[in-house]
């Protein structure tokens, strides 16, 4: 097995870890999965090494054999894993209790369930410290708020005593690097770090993790499936699938000319602006079991450039230049590939572009609110209200995407929910075409629905376990009574299921069965059984993969053009927002602080917090951007935003945007600025535009 | 092992209750000369103190609790699941008042609420039925609230509303099936519960009434011969305890099962 050689840089040092042939069993002794196989990489002292891949390739499986915490049935069968010259392997358990957290430390993915929530966080942070390091009492609390100083938390000394409910996700994830790094590690491995926060909350935390490194020299395992990130931070990157290293490369090679099949649909397969035009890259199939002993490349079955030596021959690396590396037999000099000719991938089908401007308007929110009571005390008093929803308007056109953005606690689900009358509107109002929903009668109510439908962000809550697909789909039309007989409802479901790319077996199974993107799938399905004009989309592919996510837009897209649809498209994910929707509103704390059109929003945000929002994202920067990029190039700089969003019990007085926001002036505290018109149709409410106008 | 025992002992209390009919009469049968005797070499389990035959009574008695235990628990759950669905539902006032009539039935001791009910409705095989309801629908109407409040927060419930089913649909389609499992779990202690209690109140008098025969009374006529016929409590007592033993156990297993394949379906989907 070829160790790596280090890169130019590096050639001095040892690296701080080395795995070499690594192979982790998982499941059954006589049928394994062979969930890590032959996986080799090195990391050196201040370099950041990502692990790239998607769901299921054994990135998270790598990470634990690495920390020996498998899971029960997993086993490390092959290979050896050297921390500055010492076999983990061979070390016994106690040895390895001091390694982990102390020369190896490790953060996670979730850290509202990592922290332990009856312990402050700084006798967490003490008791990572007490293990590794022998002090005094009163050294250990100066050593924890030293710690918490260094992870940025502000007046450590008072937050040392808070439990981890009071503090924010981002604070939470800081606190778990500040206790990762009381053992003064060698290596930092960071599962999926940012995953569940912010993209604002994402930038603080990366940043950190950066810094931290340049002031400890120690190394970083970053595991994510974020090609952004991975471009953001990692200054090398290793791509697994299914089990198996397929590519290593520098960070800025890789963007550059990605290698393997596998890397180059990954990255086709991201929603960005300039695709708008075409459909999505999409990879066909799905992962091989990874039961069987591979004798041949594993991507093959999934690959549009196999050819027959594929089928045949387990690829083994071939290096392209210094530190590139890829399995793939395609670059092997006997199989002779011009790399020009495997570049031009993209699907050509072109969907036409330029839409009549205005579409006719089918729904409109007119100054929605959504308020929650706080009770407190004795006779349950209403002291307070959650403004989730504070004076939201929206238009939804005929054939049209809106994106409504924000982050998490923005209260863009409820604007969703207020507008299909599945939450109550404290007040304003919901007008689709002529009617008027906000007090509608139950019943009339329930025929309209018809025409109003749902996509949620997680499939598999969004269907009844118990029911099968065909009366799932079926469901619908069943309760608006649109068919007499069931031989006409389910050949209606067949028509469904196969207009959203699933076969006609599948009507008898139940949702469990199938994958992630098959599960959306059906529930794309149920909601057009029934032929609505408007559909709100609700976070549907941010639980997905990049390459099924891909599929699922295409075929939203495709979708609404058939069907003339519209969309609430509800997101917090940028790129996605600039490759589907034509009107964008961007919220935060309740309200719509800009609206206006995709290409306006995204290449001239007018307010400081899509400013900041646009500049968080971490974007792929190659030059495969062309164009765009340059005129993009002022935008990019990444505006860095200081705190977490406030509680929308008690929204900051004036702007509820101004404590965080890099441009504000005295007067923002005051008053909440007015729209200022901005285009046709769009505004955005700051005061630095109000001065100018 | 443990399984086929109680499996062994529920099938023989069933039998006993389907045979019973066979036995009425000569569960009522006076034999005077056999008075008190205890059980001997033949199959018999011994006489009482009016010289009936135990073995002939202890089948009625198990027609009477089997009933009695079957029946209410079944009333209970029905009356405990509708209303528990309707209030996790709705909501609102309908939630207040469901609730509030709860906690008023749980400031009571169970069974000594039941026993304050059968005294003032009188003694009486019906009225040990709305009895022993008016406590047992409690347990399944906390149970099924607080699934259906939880459910009907998830997301296949509000597309059901979003696709404009209506609501019985939703109640029959969407909550039961996913509150069946705990329900049931519930309901096998409950039919536990509830032999106890018939046994009890009949133990009071208030129950089931002379002649026919029930366990609770055959043990409260036997306690007085303790000392002269142990046999007359023990052979009722044993019969009573392990009915309750094998329906307990059997609960346990069957909600260690429902928990199994839960968890093993949330695996498969995780």
């Amino acid at each position: 097995m070829s160790a790596e050689k280090p890169t130019v840089s590096d050639t001095r040092q040892q690296p701080v870890l080395r795995v070499e042939g690594l192979l982790t069993h998982l499941g059954p002794q006589d049928n394994p999965l062979r969930v890590v196989d032959d996986v080799s990489f090195d990391i050196y002292r201040g370099e950041t090494l990502a692990l790239l891949g998607e769901s299921g390739c054994g990135k998270s499986m790598t990470a634990f054999s690495l920390m020996r915490l498998l899971p029960p049935g997993g086993r490390i069968r092959r290979g050896r894993v050297v921390l500055n010259g010492s076999n983990l392997l061979h070390l016994n358990e106690s040895e390895m209790r001091s390694v982990r957290g102390g020369r190896m430390g490790m953060i996670f993915q979730e850290p509202m369930t990592s922290l332990n929530p009856v312990m402050t966080v700084g006798e967490q942070i003490a008791e990572a410290v007490h293990l590794h390091d022998d002090l005094a009492r009163s050294e250990v609390r100066s050593r924890v708020i030293e710690l918490l100083k260094d992870v940025g938390i502000p007046a450590p000394q008072q937050r040392i005593d808070d439990y981890p409910h009071q503090m924010s996700g981002g604070m939470k994830q800081r606190v778990m690097i500040a206790m990762a790094l009381a053992g003064k590690p060698d290596l930092l491995i960071a599962d999926e770090p940012t995953t569940a926060l912010d993209v604002t909350i994402q930038l603080q935390v990366l940043q950190l993790m950066k810094k931290l490194q340049r002031e400890h020299g120690m190394a970083i395992m970053l595991i994510t499936h974020d090609l952004g990130v991975v471009s953001q931070v990692a200054d090398r990157l290793a791509v697994m699938y299914a089990g198996h290293l397929v590519e290593t490369a520098d960070t800025r090679d890789f963007f550059v000319q990605p290698a393997h099949p596998y890397s180059r649909k990954l990255l086709q397969a991201l929603p960005l602006a300039q695709r708008r035009q075409k459909n999505l890259s999409i990879i066909k199939g799905q992962v091989s079991s990874l039961q069987q002993h591979f004798t041949r490349c594993r991507f093959e079955p999934r690959c549009d450039q196999s050819i027959a030596a594929c089928a045949r021959v387990l690829p083994d690396w071939t290096e392209l230049s210094g530190g590139h590396k890829v399995r793939c037999l395609l670059w092997q000099p006997e199989y002779h590939l011009k790399t020009s000719q495997s570049k031009q991938n993209e699907p050509q089908q072109a969907i036409e572009s330029a839409r009549s401007d205005a579409g006719e308007v089918v729904l409109i929110a007119n100054n929605l609110k959504v308020y929650f009571p706080v009770r407190k005390g004795l006779f349950k008093r209403v002291v307070a209200h959650v403004k989730a929803v504070d004076g939201v308007s929206l238009e939804l056109r005929r054939g049209r995407t809106t994106a409504l953005v924000g982050e998490s606690g923005s209260g863009k689900t409820t604007v969703g929910k207020a507008i299909l009358q599945l939450q109550k509107a404290t007040a304003g109002q919901v007008r689709f075409g002529t009617t008027e929903l906000t007090g509608l009668p139950a019943a009339d109510m329930r025929r309209l629905r018809k025409h109003l439908q749902i996509i949620f962000q997680d499939p598999l809550s969004a269907m009844n376990p118990r029911m099968l697909v065909q009366d799932i789909v079926a469901e619908g039309l069943r309760a608006q009574k649109l068919f007499k007989s069931h031989k006409e409802v389910y050949e209606q479901v067949r028509k469904r299921l196969q207009q959203v790319g699933l076969s006609a077996d599948s009507m008898t199974r139940y949702p469990h069965e199938f994958s992630g993107g098959q599960r959306q799938r059906i529930c794309i399905a149920r909601a057009l059984a029934v032929e609505p004009q408007l559909i709100i989309c609700d976070e549907p592919t941010s639980a997905l993969d990049v390459s099924v996510q891909a599929q699922i837009l295409n075929l939203l897209k495709g979708l609404q053009r058939q069907m003339n649809l519209s969309y609430l498209f509800i997101t917090h994910d940028l790129s996605v927002v600039s490759w589907l929707a034509d009107e964008v509103a961007v919220m935060y704390l309740g309200r719509i602080v800009e609206l206006g059109r995709v290409e306006q929003i995204m290449s001239q945000p007018r307010h400081p917090y899509t400013q900041v929002l646009l500049s968080a994202i971490p974007e792929i920067d190659s030059s495969r951007a062309g164009a765009q990029a340059s005129n993009d190039g002022d935008r990019r700089k990444s505006i860095r935003l200081e705190g977490d969003i406030p509680s929308p019990i008690d929204a900051p007085s004036g702007c509820h945007f101004h404590p965080r926001c890099p441009k504000a002036l005295p007067v923002c505290r005051e008053q909440y600025p007015s729209p200022v018109p901005m285009g046709e149709r769009g505004y955005v409410c700051c005061v630095l535009y109000a001065e100018q106008s | 092992m443990q399984t086929i025992i109680s499996v062994g002992i529920l099938s023989a209390w069933l039998l006993m209750a389907l045979l019973s009919p066979w036995f009425s009469d000569s569960g009522n049968q006076i034999h005077l000369s056999h008075l008190l005797q205890p059980p001997g070499g033949t199959v018999s389990l011994g006489y009482d103190d009016l010289g009936r035959p135990l073995f002939d009574r202890l089948m009625g008695g198990a027609r009477i609790s089997l009933l009695v235990a079957v029946g209410v628990t079944s009333l209970s759950m029905l009356l405990g699941t509708l209303l528990g669905m309707l209030a996790g539902y709705f909501c609102g006032w309908v939630d207040t008042l469901i609730s509030r009539i709860i906690d008023i039935f749980l400031a009571f001791p169970g069974l000594l609420l039941a026993i304050a009910l059968a005294g003032v409705l009188g003694a009486g095989i019906s009225n040990l039925f709305i009895a022993l309801i008016a406590v047992g629908w409690i347990g399944y109407a906390r149970l099924t609230r607080a699934q259906v409040m939880s459910l009907r927060q998830r997301d296949h419930v509000q597309a059901a509303i979003a696709l404009g089913s209506p609501t019985r649909i939703i109640f029959w389609r969407h909550l039961l099936p996913l509150i069946k499992g705990p329900l049931i779990v519930e309901a096998t202690f409950g039919i536990a519960g509830m032999v106890i209690a018939e046994a009890g109140l009949s133990f009071l008098g208030l129950g089931i009434q002379a002649p026919d025969p029930s366990w609770g009374s055959m043990i409260r006529d036997g306690s007085r011969y303790l000392l002269v016929a142990p046999h007359f409590v023990i052979v009722p007592g044993i019969a009573l305890s392990l009915v309750v033993f094998a329906v307990n156990h059997l609960g346990d297993r069957l909600r260690d099962q429902t928990e199994q394949s839960t968890w093993k379906s949330r695996q498969g989907n995780g």
